[in-house]
């Protein structure tokens, strides 16, 4: 299972204003080109959010999440595409974002409980 | 600024926050994830809207030049809702130096119970930020 997306500026900014979250990094050129960025980097927590829906798509309502978490290995850079994978084997589910270039730069693993009853 | 300093503030927590599960704030995340904003179900990483990011900590800012998000972890212990009340707290737990590529890293762990008001909790988020 899979979900490609491209986050553009406005989706950054977006998500910026969303989460509250509005390091000058990920909307400011000439900043993130001080800390040796080439372009404006997608937020991490973008990331695991596109890899959460991944999840929830996956799940839906047969059952919850346990716990989720998502390690950040390398950079992704706006209007890039980014391709998150899922692969799930009982209630352990492994996650990967790749960057265009095949690089997995996102890793995630989440366990989930299926609801009694639920053939998984 | 030498790792030591940072050591030294490991215990710090930042102010107390209450937030609210609000639809309009909500529509928005789900908007900016791509998701349907139409949709009232909280996505698994909403409480991170709750956090200050990047952690407002001196010692931390005094560190390197600019800060890199090494990953994110959340527990759920209860059901998240619109309309939910939740208190939290940021903790500065710890803190490790190694040598990168780029010279040397400060990797920091903060970690985040979020609760509600009678101090059920809802969400652990742990986050490992990093200052090189």
């Amino acid at each position: 299972m899979k979900l490609e997306v491209t986050p553009d500026l406005r989706q950054l900014v977006e998500y910026a204003g969303a989460s509250g979250d509005f390091y000058d990094m990920h909307y400011d050129l000439d900043f993130a080109r001080t800390l040796g960025h080439p372009d404006l980097a997608v937020h991490g927590l973008l990331k695991a959010a596109f890899l959460g829906r991944l999840v929830t798509d996956w799940l839906g309502d047969r059952g919850q999440l346990v716990w989720f978490e998502v390690s950040y290995r390398g950079m992704d850079f706006r209007d890039q595409p980014f391709t998150c994978h899922l692969e799930a084997d009982g209630t352990a589910v492994e996650l990967y974002g790749e960057s265009a270039d095949g690089r997995r730069t996102t890793l995630g693993r989440a366990e989930v409980a299926f609801h009694t009853g639920v053939d998984t | 600024m030498t790792i030591d300093k940072l050591r030294a503030a490991v215990g710090w927590t930042y102010r107390e926050r209450e937030d609210v599960v609000e639809r309009r704030h909500l529509r928005a995340f789900r908007h900016a994830i791509g998701e349907d904003p139409d949709d009232e179900t909280v996505p698994p990483t909403f409480t991170a809207c709750f956090l200050d990011e990047p952690p407002p900590m001196p010692e931390a800012e005094a560190y390197g030049l600019g800060w890199l998000n090494g990953g994110d972890r959340f527990e759920y212990h209860a059901p998240l809702r619109l309309g939910d009340v939740i208190r939290s707290r940021l903790r500065f737990q710890d803190v490790i130096e190694k040598d990168g590529k780029s010279g040397k890293m400060a990797i920091l762990t903060f970690v985040t119970e979020f609760r509600r008001p009678d101090g059920e909790l809802v969400v652990r988020h742990v986050g490992t930020r990093i200052r090189r």
